[in-house]
């Protein structure tokens, strides 16, 4: 513990020669230990969760597959509507470090089926290399890939997943670093909100050229984000080629390391299947209604398309309470450093951020209006289900956006993040487009949490923060040379004001 | 007097980090005897908050000056010193800790280019920090599926590697004591057995045989009747197959192989299974410009901080009296069926193998220099975090629930590469200590349960298997309720 102490003050101890190292007594443990109030309660927090899962796996152990079912809340469950967003906040914590096992649907039975790309093992027919589309599964929880900086985090350099391979060979895979799940709510919310501003443009434009009885060319921009332009015609059909950094359809995607969804609901149901091998009981019934072409997801009965008797892997109100327990989680802080020289050049770091020109599509903080994440049930015999509302300023365990006034006619989104599409050049681009997005195509990531999340980038390839700059090519060509050109010491303020991203600190009983 | 410790350490670190010229302390004062607050209290919070305020520190440092961290360490725990007895077992624990929690980056050698399946014995590397592998449940704990190492492949293929889970590495350092004692008393027999040539013994220690050594009167050695132990006799208790003897030789293989970080002394360890160095000068094998990536005293401060992780226990379960203030007080829980269970499982034969104890004469565990041949030893019973070894009266019991002892699971089991020699079908009983927490199970962590790890036995394990599978519900049930008191003593950590 001394040596400890010793370490902090050394770590603390010495910056530029000429700056005499600070006294201990400048020190303060105040500035890195809770008060004792606090303390207990963070200590009651973590005996209480520890207690509790400890309690669910005795259980288990007398009659597997009863963790599960406490877990899970199906949606005639939700209907009785007597369940509060902390209920499904529990469950979906305990859903999300819960390891699926064959018997709850993990996996498939489709070895060797023709035209089938699931693979050649027996059940669950696990795959660390995905197979194109159809995925692994490489995991067996959530938390697997999700343990960096705590619950919830980054994923490590051994979780990094292998997407759209050949089965077998890392070489011909698309490697994804897995992200932070912290914010979350925050990030569909403004996503949701910057669609609903693009398509109003559009139909305004569209109406505009059907009026006027000429092309008309809008610039599309929403929260500062500019879109690129838009030509709409009068005969109500639209010209796109010049939108820039989101489909062609305007909804801001901003999951996945390419955006690619726009929702909480489709990154974990996408998310479960190509994982897990869990498939949602709506995806089962997309491929039935045929929205989903035969054979994506299995040949086995529509109720069962993956073959391996489990019907029912998950439902809507699985899917609500793991939206819910997402959207409720707390967003990552700015933790300055602690002494006074390096506070300093935290200071410098994030004017260089601006200067050098980081922050023009890692925009420290975007507003959002409306905090309300609503999640909607898909299954047909659920269309009259109540959908779950979720105010992601309010509820969850903090800290939460702030309001930007007292009414709260805003929230502040620190997220560093445009939610836009950019162009990062050859070096970092995919072996292969992703649907429609290009190669080289990627969402500007979300910086906050930064901290705790290494290593960096799409593929986990950068393992410091200095690596992940100076691999930015593309439209960041201009920024990343300005990096490299600034004296050593304001890389080292960025540097330091970067590290700052982080999340809060509260102790666990893992 | 540790005041005076702590100012010595700090002067050191400050003056060797700016760069000064150093004026080296020669001697330190006496060593704290108090190991580091677990558990649940308020000080082991505080504790835990302090760890991680000194983890953001170093990550301050390493932004304002790359490479600091390994640069500190190393002249925190020089190996002349340790060998001289002038570094406290508790500073080579920190500082362990803190290369164990580091991670690694190009400034300190770790390997350009990340590969997920390893190239034979070079290895990866796969990824940058031993937590990034060793994280559930805690500091040292197991790893998940997707961490999974592949070892001895192509550098590509899954297939051409064979997979294997990261095990838990706490209780590392008791699991190395029992194996030194064994080794030594196999050793003894081995010298005994040659002086009264012809002769034949029975190769027992700590009640555990491994077959029958012979010596013909020409004092020629036939090992064709040994069992589960390579030929030199030596217990080597770490990797899934029993391959590696010590936690230096584990730390130093698993550096250069997981990352690329190669110790001063990696071409010393492992001389029966050498790892495949590059083609660079002795200080610089990998060629990358870094010099002795880890230095010697590096590798047994992390050795020791391994060495020195919590003991897994066993715990009956318990339940909160009031299910919605579960932090209150609690009540014990199944514990008729845990008896039941502790009981089948001997019946069924699991305990064959999986011995619930072994006794341990001396907590000690040595580490030595691999250049001086000094030895340095932990005292588990007093250095280690809690919860840690205990005297019996007759020495110190390790409720590790295995033989060390290599086992024939069945063809189904067979590893598509020979790995140092050992048949493929063979592995080392795997300790379960702390499995409660560690899911997946079995050598390639691709069983969820625990059941379905059973199922998986074959070969030598057959018959215990089928009578697990022949269990009624209720004696099943019994049997998982006891294995899930295999666990961790609850402690608070800042992520």
């Amino acid at each position: 513990m001394k040596l400890l102490l010793a370490m902090v003050v050394l770590a603390a101890g010495c910056y530029d020669p000429v700056t005499p190292p600070p006294r201990a007594s400048k020190l303060s443990e105040d500035l890195v230990i809770p008060n004792d109030h606090d303390l207990a309660l963070e200590i009651d927090e973590a005996i209480g969760r520890k207690r509790r899962a400890d309690l669910e796996r005795a259980i288990d152990a007398r009659e597997p597959g009863e963790q599960l079912e406490h877990a899970r809340l199906s949606q005639i469950a939700l209907d009785r509507g007597v369940f509060t967003l902390d209920d499904l906040f529990l469950r979906g914590d305990d859903l999300f470090a819960y390891s699926f096992r064959p018997e709850d649907g993990l996996g498939n039975a489709l070895a060797d089926r023709a035209g089938i790309p699931a693979g050649d093992r027996p059940r669950p027919n696990l795959r660390r290399v995905h197979q194109g589309g159809f995925g692994g599964p490489d995991a067996m929880a959530c938390a697997e890939c999700h343990s960096v900086g705590g619950d919830d985090g980054a994923g490590t350099a051994s979780q990094v997943t292998a997407f759209r391979g050949d089965g077998d060979s890392t070489s011909t895979a698309d490697l994804r670093n897995a992200p932070a799940v912290l914010g979350l709510g925050p990030i569909e919310r403004l996503a949701t909100e910057m669609s609903t501003v693009l398509i109003e443009q559009r139909a305004a434009a569209l109406a505009m050229a059907a009026q006027v009885g000429s092309a008309v060319t809008i610039a599309l921009r929403t929260k500062g984000v500019d879109f690129g332009m838009l030509t709409a015609k009068p005969d109500g059909t639209v010209d796109g080629a010049l939108v820039s950094g989101v489909d062609t359809d305007l909804i801001v995607k901003p999951f996945g390391w390419k955006g690619h969804q726009a929702t909480l609901r489709g990154i974990i149901q996408e998310s479960f299947r190509v994982h897990l091998g869990i498939v949602s009981m709506a995806e089962q019934q997309r491929a039935r209604d045929g929205f989903l072409a035969p054979g994506e997801l299995g040949d086995g009965p529509w109720f069962d398309i993956d073959a391996d008797g489990v019907t029912i892997e998950i439902e809507d109100g699985m899917v609500s309470t793991m939206v819910a327990y997402l959207a409720q989680i707390e967003i990552p802080i700015v933790q300055p450093p602690t002494d006074q020289a390096l506070l300093d050049r935290f200071g410098r770091g994030g004017t260089v951020f601006t200067q050098v020109g980081c922050a023009s599509c890692h925009v420290p903080s975007l507003r959002v209006i409306d905090p309300v994440l609503v999640t909607r049930p898909e299954e047909t015999e659920n269309a009259a289900s109540a959908p779950v509302a979720i105010d992601v300023a309010r509820v969850g365990p903090g800290p939460k956006i702030k309001p930007i006034d007292l009414p709260g006619s805003a929230f502040d989104v620190p997220l560093f993040s445009d939610l836009k599409r950019h162009d990062l050049g050859a070096g970092l681009a995919a072996p292969l487009d992703q649907g429609a997005i290009a190669a080289r195509s990627w969402l500007t990531r979300p910086l906050w949490g930064l901290a705790d999340t290494g290593p960096y980038l799409h593929d986990g390839r950068a393992p410091t923060v200095d690596d992940a700059i100076r691999a930015h090519g593309g439209e960041a060509q201009a920024t990343t040379d300005r990096y490299l050109a600034l004296p050593e010491q304001d890389q080292i303020a960025l540097r330091i004001y970067l590290g700052s991203l982080a999340r809060v600190r509260r102790v666990v009983a893992p | 007097m540790r005041c005076v410790a702590v100012l010595v350490l700090v002067l050191v670190l400050v003056l060797v980090a700016c760069g000064d010229n150093v004026t080296r302390v020669e001697d330190l004062p006496a060593c704290s005897e108090s190991p580091p607050a677990t558990g649940l209290t308020i000080e082991a919070a505080r504790e835990a908050h302090r760890r991680a305020a000194l983890r953001q520190r170093l990550r301050e440092r390493e932004a304002v000056e790359p490479g600091y961290t390994l640069r500190a360490t190393a002249e925190l725990v020089e190996q002349a010193r340790i060998d001289q007895g002038l570094v406290c077992p508790q500073d080579l624990y920190e500082t362990g800790r803190i290369l164990f929690e580091h991670a690694y980056s190009f400034t300190d050698g770790l390997s350009r280019q990340l590969r997920r399946v390893q190239t034979g014995r070079v290895g990866g590397p796969e990824t940058t920090s031993c937590t990034s592998c060793h994280w559930r449940g805690g500091p040292g704990g197991a790893g998940g599926l997707p961490d999974a190492t592949f070892l001895l492949g192509d550098g590509d293929r899954i297939s051409s590697a064979d997979m294997r889970n990261p095990p838990a590495l706490i209780g590392a350092g008791a699991v190395q004591a029992l194996a030194q004692e064994m080794t030594a008393e196999l050793a003894k027999l081995r010298a005994d057995v040659l002086a009264r040539a012809p002769s034949s013994v029975e190769l027992i220690t700590k009640g555990v045989s491994f077959g029958t050594l012979r010596v013909d009167r020409d004092g020629r050695v036939d090992t064709t009747d040994i069992r589960g132990i390579d030929r030199d006799l030596v217990i080597k208790p770490f990797g899934w197959k029993g391959t590696t003897a010590t936690i230096q030789e584990f730390v130093t293989e698993a550096a250069a192989l997981h990352f690329g970080i190669e110790s001063e002394d990696a071409a010393l360890v492992s001389p029966h299974d050498p790892l495949t160095l590059g083609a660079g000068p002795p200080e610089d094998r990998d060629d990358d410009g870094v010099a002795d990536e880890l230095t010697t005293g590096q590798v047994t401060a992390l050795s020791v901080y391994v060495a020195a992780l919590e003991t897994p226990v066993m715990r009956p379960h318990e339940r909160p009296v009031d299910l919605t203030a579960p932090q209150g007080p609690t009540e014990p829980f199944l514990t008729d069926e845990w008896i039941r269970g502790r009981e089948l499982f001997e019946q069924i034969g699991c305990a064959s193998c999986h011995r619930p104890s072994l006794p341990l004469d001396r907590p000690m565990v040595a580490f030595e220099s691999p250049r001086t041949n000094h030895v340095f030893e932990l005292d588990l019973s007093r250095d280690a975090e809690a919860p840690r070894l205990t005297p019996d009266g007759a020495g110190y019991p390790v409720f590790l629930f295995s033989d060390l002892k290599r086992h024939d699971l069945g063809d189904a089991n067979a590893s598509t590469h020979l790995q140092a020699g050992i048949a493929t079908k063979f592995y080392l009983t795997r300790r379960l200590w702390g499995i409660a927490g560690s899911p997946p199970y079995f050598y390639d962590g691709e069983a969820t349960t625990v059941d379905h790890a059973v199922r998986r036995h074959g070969g030598e394990a057959a018959a215990a298997r089928d009578a697990w599978n022949a269990l009624s519900l209720a004696d099943s049930g019994a049997l998982r309720i006891f294995l899930t008191s295999l666990r961790r003593e609850p402690r608070l950590v800042v992520p």
